[in-house]
């Protein structure tokens, strides 16, 4: 019989801790790389959450962001998913594309923690458990946080907005969790994970 | 954008840009601090006059505002529709849909315009202080407020590889296309769905490229010594305690008048 393989985070260094993870010149270049990808993917993304309710209720670009701060977090650990969930807004308000992008330093800064909490709960990163849980701690965490912003900044009745909530759920769940199983299953059969 | 961004950002010299880069960052904060404090027209009105003054001031080109204006116009759409929906104060109209009654109210109507003239402002300062502060200063300036090199460099690093990025999403792009899958045909629903066979290559040819970029970097030394020399000089003068101390207590104060004499 033998034993089930744990990955742990970070998964391109295992031995090293999940926080802060890995700090070497290749680990902050890698993240800064996943940022920069973050965004071009993003273009996509944004443009359909734009195209439906202006942004206010970003669906598309939501399950992006999942899916590139939760991959960064899992393969560069707490410093490497910090550098994709805060570069990323840095870059879209400097340049100017969405209004609520410094809002977006908290929202994609929970996602780590997210991460890191699902990682260290389910004590095996590639696997639909980790992926399952993560994709349900951030979403639940990104709506608890969206609710203040809706309410202070844009003065909307967060009571009749529940139903939009439940939809952003009720697609990020899912979508997040298969296209991060997906995405670092790819990473382990390229060799990018290692002891 | 973020070429143009890090050109413009690089070569401009203006009395603004010269200021202490964490100064023009309290004026910007400042400024977000005053947008979220109050909903008053006149408020707004003069900070509108400051921001068009900053401009005027740092030659910033209007067609970078009009892109800017041009995304933000969705959503404010969207705000005041949304508010105009939900308000039940005021209606001006009513009609029946599949047996519900839809009211439209004046109140919301005033109150979307107002919170999409906050969106605008709200976004305006951070997006000019990007524009105005040259990255190579911002990254000095945070080096000089504690923050470690190699994290307050990253900024810098981004907008430097960002076009690259976009080329290279452009090129898999190509060659997606030239395989038959062309995700540019799809419409938006379907493109959301189509776009893995890019994502994945572009994280895979990203990650690999970050290999070499970080050991060019280890090995021209970076972050090899704890003190290091700049290139740029960063100096705090007597006008950024002026500006500093100004915006606090502006911010403060219009804090203040909303709180307890506004309402």
């Amino acid at each position: 019989m033998t034993a089930e393989k744990k990955y742990t985070i970070p998964l391109s260094k295992m031995s090293v801790k999940a926080w802060p993870g890995r700090t070497d010149t290749q680990g902050l270049v890698s993240s800064l790389m996943l940022s920069l990808a973050m965004i071009g993917m993003l273009q996509f993304g944004e443009r359909l959450d734009t195209l439906f309710f202006g942004g206010l209720f970003p669906v598309s670009g939501r399950v992006i962001a999942f899916c590139m701060v939760g991959l960064s977090t899992a393969l560069f650990g707490a410093i490497g998913g910090f550098i994709v969930s805060e570069i990323n807004p840095l870059i879209a308000t400097a340049t100017g594309t969405s209004p609520i992008a410094p809002f977006w330093l908290i929202t994609n800064g929970i996602q780590v923690i997210a991460m890191l909490l699902s990682g260290a709960i389910t004590k095996n990163v590639i696997s639909w458990r980790n992926t399952i849980l993560y994709a349900i701690l951030a979403s639940l965490f990104v709506v608890v946080l969206y609710i203040p912003l809706h309410v202070f900044y844009f003065k909307l009745p967060w009571s009749k907005l529940i139903a939009m909530y439940s939809f952003q759920t009720a697609v990020s769940i899912p979508a997040t969790a298969i296209f991060v199983r997906g995405l670092l299953a790819v990473m382990e059969k390229s060799g990018f994970i290692s002891e | 954008m973020a070429n143009i961004l890090y050109t413009l950002s690089m070569q401009r010299r203006s009395f603004i840009g010269d200021l202490h880069p964490l100064s023009i960052l309290s004026a910007a904060g400042g400024t977000v601090v005053i947008v979220f404090s109050t909903l008053n027209t006149w408020v707004y009105l003069g900070l509108l006059l400051f921001l068009a003054a900053v401009m005027i001031m740092d030659r910033i080109p209007l067609k970078q505002l009009g892109k800017m204006v041009l995304v933000i116009l969705p959503m404010c759409f969207f705000i005041t529709l949304i508010q105009v929906l939900a308000q039940t104060k005021d209606p001006f109209y009513s009609t029946e849909i599949l047996g519900k009654t839809i009211t439209f109210s004046s109140y919301g109507l005033e109150l979307g315009i107002r919170i999409s003239a906050r969106v605008l402002l709200l976004a305006l300062p951070l997006s000019l202080f990007f524009m105005i502060v040259s990255p190579m200063r911002l990254t000095r300036a945070l080096y000089d407020a504690g923050i470690p090199f190699k994290y307050a460099y990253l900024f810098t690093l981004g907008l430097r590889f960002l076009p690259l990025v976009l080329d290279e999403i452009t090129t898999i792009n190509n060659a997606q296309k030239s395989r038959g899958y062309d995700i540019d045909q799809s419409n938006f629903v379907v493109k959301m769905i189509k776009i893995i066979p890019v994502m994945i290559p572009l994280i895979l040819s990203l990650l690999k490229r970050a290999e070499t970029i970080a050991l060019a970097m280890d090995l021209q030394g970076f972050n090899a010594y704890d003190k290091r020399s700049f290139l740029v000089e960063v100096h705090k003068r007597p006008i950024d305690a002026i500006i500093r101390w100004s915006s606090l207590f502006t911010a403060l104060g219009v804090m203040a008048w909303a709180i307890f004499l506004q309402h």
